[in-house]
């Protein structure tokens, strides 16, 4: 039978494909010369001139051990390198060596990922090492990596501005301000960072753990005031209106800030504002008290899972040894790891930029914190922010004080305890059970009447159909049914270092039941619900007005121009949303945005966009409705288009004005295609996580999130929290699965 | 109260495309005027110039005293049926009935009543409450003639609303639509594509063709003295057949064809309706049976009875026919001459046999040969 022959084909072709791909592999690689010796692979994320002193070191290393050892290198993208890492060590399928920050430890750790690196196999001696370096790459007494350099904070200021030199203390800044020429302020950095706010709340003695090394001290005495200067340095000038970081950037390389606050990620390019030039001096002190930064050290690892830990280590002995360190020197100006390499730096005053810029690391280090490595650190940074953004915007700073602390519990919060699963089990079989009864009495009955029943879902159909839907079921299988059941299952669980606890219904109680004080600020989820419910009803009605009045308006000209406009709809689909999203944002920029500029007759000069909810909100809005009204333009269009001109004419002699025409007659009209299209909308709205995330970023404190991104926050920003975000997920998908049956109903109601 | 409609020069362009132009007539109050003309002879367009769904660009309407021009559609106090009949399928046929009442702020009460009487005068009662696509094509017809109804306008149009209906539905429609004009006694315009709609309607018919009015007349002077060739052809059915031909002392010749013509000797057309081809020939009698003064012979090529009369389509030597130059649908006119006989006579004739053929001289047309005018015979036709 030709219908039997067809189906050995398409199988036989299966089959010849998955070959294909399985094969490849293996084939490809046979191709490739083998150098001998012991393979060590290296994973880096490093890029241009960073990743050509990595491969020559490693070259070098290469010939020296020619026939014992062979090091390869290979880039992965920063982004997804610790994903890619804590899944692939566990498989053996994992690099030997990884070359990362030191501020991911933590997390590595709890991966059982990282190993132990002996104290004597290392380059060094312990004691030559620079102070606190290989404390950032312990953990829990443990040593984990070998040191090759460090990063931390400094100044570069204005030469011209600073003839004698920058500010020496905070305390002089508002002088500052007072002498500096109008239009420059004193100080550039990033106030909205936690990061950037570091050398303060340092300098004011802040420390990050109390004397158990466990309770977080970050919103307490003294450290706590420092975060009201960012305030109100902005207010009294010595700050910009706008502090983030590329306006510190552009302001500073215009000349119009005295000093910046920034690592050496960040060169000056070439003229400083008109004439002006550029030096390198370190933080200034904080009323007298020398302070330092957040230092991050970049370490190599050794991975637990390496078949030649000795190998491993030698490799990584040499990278973070003598020759690597003056190779990173020399071509880099990466900070030494060592004392002695200080000490045989070029003492003068005048001596190069080069050697400025480590020695300033250096102090930061010295009067500074290694950034812990501890998984926790992840939950400082999101109160961290809020504080610093209230501060800026002038809220009320107990409060916000309050609300920190609380976030800082929220993110930091213990675990639930572990759930027995045997009664969920239960419900799940009763519950499984009771859907398969009922799936089986509606096909019994016939799902859709007598041609149903004919058609029956077994025998030679059911064989016969059954090649012909497998690619389609696979297909919804795996891009559907999997997440979903992967994603609704991992709500009931609880993820802490690593591993997975089965906490049942917990993640809900906690989503659900917030302290009632607590429940209608943002960040909980009945805000996040109410801001997205506003959200969607906002963007739809806004589409829904814009997108009709606009065809209304192209109606009679769209048969000429039908072509154009279709382009017009496009540009806006055809862009990614990302792209888009990012545009927008740049357009309500305070200083340079085109938003600003515009409606800068108005007083919006400087406006800043983002720093209370209702224009952070309007901005997002204003995005998206961008994005959101071409789909319902054309899709009334179209509904327009067949409307015929007799009928409106009709109206114009029965008397109807031009309002009652348009309710009256054409609207009926437009409205049966228009509502499918609001559905699909406000569905899509309701999820719309590029905008908020790119535009607003939740700004003012999360306050303008969406229970999307609240969800995603959570997941990847607020301490790995998947269990948590993956509850939040269900919810969404509850509520969706709500909503589409009240307008599955509306739907059948209008059509009747 | 009614108006009389005149048009004064009126003139209808787009861009460089002329439409309408020089239209000028006048209307009788309460006249039944029936503007008739082949497809995109301009007479929609002229409807819609009344209705104020287009822009006049030349001359005037008027109607009584009143320049309907620059008036707003819903304020000229016209009312129009369009040929989709235009209702509003979301609304029930009360609510089309009612609309143009609700969108005036007319009391619901007011409305209701008004409805009810429109519904007796059409007989829509059992039909309320159903949707347009809930009727048939004669009673949509009704609801839109009753939506415009309810409006009380002072002048009616209509705009082929019998097109979309079936042969025998179209009959009965017009009847009643010309029952109801007649009880109303309002202006009323009507624009049809079918000459025998035009007739059997119309007061008046308004001939247009290419945007330019052929003849205003009634039925009867349409019909017994087009004043061209155009009209001549349009109105009546079958056609009139042209022939063209010379006159030479008194005697119209084409090929054998032969008609007595009191007309000055030269070329001309001369119309012949079927009616006026007397076959002298009996049914199944021999040619040779008969012979008149000018009379002529020809062949049968062709039989159609019709029911009541049949129609003979004759080849006669070396006859020269006028092409069809507006309808242009029978199947061979303008290659016969075409003769009507009695119903029961038709079936007696043979195709291929030859008759004696007579046409009545005192009811022929003639026509310009260049211009197509109707020319004025003079009575020195013989007598049959």
């Amino acid at each position: 039978m030709s219908e039997g022959g067809k189906t050995r084909f398409g199988w036989g072709m299966l089959v010849l494909v998955a070959l294909v791909i399985v094969l490849f592999r293996p084939v490809t690689q046979l191709l490739r010369p083998q150098p001998t010796g012991v393979k060590i692979i290296v994973w880096h994320s490093q890029r241009g001139q960073e990743r050509e002193v990595l491969e020559d070191l490693l070259r070098r290393f290469n010939e020296e051990h020619r026939g014992q050892v062979y090091v390869e290198p290979l880039g992965v993208p920063d982004n997804s390198f610790k994903d890619k890492l804590v899944r692939n060590i566990p498989r053996g399928s994992g690099p030997d060596l990884f070359i990362r920050p030191h501020n991911e430890l933590g997390e590595f750790h709890d991966e059982k990922i990282l190993r132990v690196v002996e104290r004597g196999s290392l380059p060094f001696a312990p004691d030559a090492y620079v102070d606190k370096l290989l404390d950032g790459l312990s953990i829990e007494g443990a040593l984990v990596g070998y040191p090759l350099t460090f990063k931390g904070l400094f100044q570069f200021y204005n030469t011209q501005l600073c003839p004698h030199g920058p500010p020496r203390d905070a305390s002089e800044l508002e002088e500052w301000k007072q002498k500096l020429p109008s239009g420059v302020v004193p100080l550039a950095y990033d106030a909205s960072n936690p990061f950037f706010h570091a050398p303060f709340f340092i300098g004011a003695g802040g420390e990050l753990f109390g004397q158990d090394g466990k309770t977080f001290t970050l919103f307490e005495e003294p450290g706590l005031k420092s975060y009201r200067w960012p305030g109100q340095w902005k207010r009294s000038g010595v700050l910009p209106p706008e502090p983030n970081y590329n306006e510190m950037v552009r302001l500073f390389q215009s000349g119009k800030a005295a000093t910046i606050i920034v690592g050496p990620w960040y060169q000056p390019s070439g003229e400083i504002g008109a004439s002006g030039t550029w030096d390198i001096a370190p933080l200034f002190q904080i009323w007298g008290k020398p302070t330092g930064s957040f230092v991050t050290v970049e370490g190599v690892y050794v991975s637990a899972r390496t078949r030649h830990p000795e190998q491993a280590a030698q490799v990584a002995s040499f990278l973070a040894g003598a020759v690597g360190e003056k190779e990173r020197f020399d071509r880099l100006g990466l900070p030494p790891v060592t004392r002695a390499a200080y000490d045989k730096l070029d003492p003068s005053p005048s001596s190069s930029r080069q050697v400025a810029m480590v020695r300033v690391q250096r102090q930061s280090l010295e009067h500074g914190i290694v950034t812990p490595n501890s998984a926790r650190m992840a939950a400082v940074w999101t109160p961290a922010t809020d504080l610093l953004s209230a501060s800026l915007a002038g809220r009320d700073f107990d409060k916000a004080v309050g609300d920190a602390r609380y976030m800082l519990a929220r993110v930091d919060e213990p675990k639930p305890p572990a759930a027995d699963w045997k009664p969920y089990g239960i419900v799940l079989v009763v519950l499984l059970s009771v859907g398969t009864a009922l799936v089986a009495m509606r096909v019994r009955r016939g799902v859709h009447g007598p041609e149903a029943m004919r058609a029956k879902l077994t025998g030679f159909h059911a064989r016969a159909a059954l090649p012909y839907l497998l690619p389609g079921l696979l297909a919804v299988a795996l891009l559907v049914f999997v997440p979903l059941i992967v994603g609704a299952g991992l709500s009931l669980f609880t993820h802490e270092h690593g591993t997975f606890t089965f906490t049942g219904l917990q993640n809900f109680g906690r989503i659900l039941f917030p302290p009632l004080e607590r429940a209608f600020q943002s960040r909980s989820f009945y805000f996040a619900l109410a801001v997205t419910v506003l959200w969607t009803l906002a963007n739809v009605v806004l589409h829904v007005a814009i997108g009709v009045m606009l065809a209304l308006l192209l109606r009679p000209s769209w048969n000429r121009l039908r072509t154009l406009y279709r382009l017009l709809l496009i540009l806006p689909w055809a862009i990614p949303n990302y792209i888009t999203a990012l545009m927008w944002k740049g357009m309500f920029n305070a200083q340079v945005g085109a938003v600003n500029v515009l409606l800068s007759p108005f007083g919006f000069e400087g406006y800043n966009w983002f720093d209370k909810f209702l224009p952070a909100f309007t901005a997002n809005l204003v995005t998206n409705t961008w994005l959101g009204f071409p789909f319902m333009m054309v899709i009334t269009l179209g509904a327009l288009q067949s409307i015929p001109g007799e009928l409106e004419e009709a109206a114009m002699l029965d008397g109807a004005t031009r309002w009652q025409r348009f309710r009256l007659v054409i609207f009926p009209h437009v409205r049966p295609a228009l509502l499918p299209a609001i559905i699909l909308g406000s569905v899509w709205t309701f999820n719309m996580f590029n905008i908020i995330y790119l535009v607003s970023g939740g700004e003012p404190n999360s306050q303008t999130d969406i229970l999307i991104s609240e969800a995603y926050r959570w997941a990847f920003e607020r301490g790995q929290r998947f269990g948590y975000a993956a509850a939040y997920s269900v919810l969404i998908f509850i509520f969706l699965l709500f909503y589409s049956r009240v307008t599955e109903r509306l739907q059948k109601d209008g059509a009747s | 109260m009614t108006y009389s409609l005149t048009f004064d020069r009126v003139g209808k362009r787009y861009d460089q495309t002329v439409v309408l132009s020089d239209v000028t007539f006048r209307t009788e109050p309460g006249e039944f005027v029936v503007l008739v003309g082949p497809s995109g002879c301009g007479k929609s367009t002229l409807l819609r110039l009344v209705a104020g769904l287009e822009t006049i660009t030349d001359g005037e309407i008027r109607a009584g005293d009143r320049v309907l021009n620059d008036v707003a559609p819903q304020d000229r106090g016209v009312g129009m049926v369009f040929q989709s009949y235009a209702l509003y399928p979301h609304m029930s046929v009360r609510d089309n009935l009612a609309f143009p009442l609700y969108v005036k702020g007319v009391s619901a009460e007011e409305q209701k009543r008004a409805v009810q009487e429109v519904a007796g005068i059409l007989g829509l009662e059992p039909l309320l409450d159903r949707l347009p696509r809930q009727l048939s094509g004669g009673q949509r017809q009704r609801v839109a003639i009753g939506r415009c109804l309810v409006r009380k306008p002072e002048i009616y149009c209509f705009d082929e609303p019998l097109s979309n209906l079936d042969a025998a539905l179209r009959a009965q429609i017009r009847v009643e639509i010309k029952a109801l004009q007649r009880k109303l006694k309002k202006t009323t315009l009507y624009v049809t594509h079918d000459q025998v709609e035009a007739m059997t309607l119309a007061d008046r018919i308004v001939v247009l063709n290419r945007g330019i009015v052929q003849q205003v007349g009634s039925p009867e002077q349409l019909y017994t003295r087009p004043a061209n060739r155009f009209v001549a052809r349009f109105i009546g059915t079958p056609s009139m057949t042209l022939v063209r031909g010379k006159v030479q002392q008194g005697r119209f010749r084409s090929g054998q064809l032969v008609v007595p013509l009191g007309l000055e000797d030269g070329e001309v057309l001369v119309g012949v309706r079927v009616e006026d081809v007397c076959v002298l020939t009996k049914p199944g009698g021999s040619d040779a049976a008969v012979e008149e003064s000018d009379s002529f012979s020809a062949t049968i090529r062709a039989v159609e009875p019709v029911g009541e009369s049949g129609y003979l389509h004759l080849s006669v030597q070396g006859i020269e026919l006028e092409g069809d130059d507006s309808k242009g649908t029978e199947a061979d006119s303008g290659q016969s001459l075409l003769a009507s006989v009695p119903g029961h006579a038709a079936f007696g004739y043979r195709v291929g046999s030859e008759v004696m053929i007579k046409i009545r001289s005192e009811r022929c047309h003639a026509f310009h040969r260049t211009t197509g005018e109707a020319l004025t015979l003079s009575a020195s036709g013989e007598e049959p």
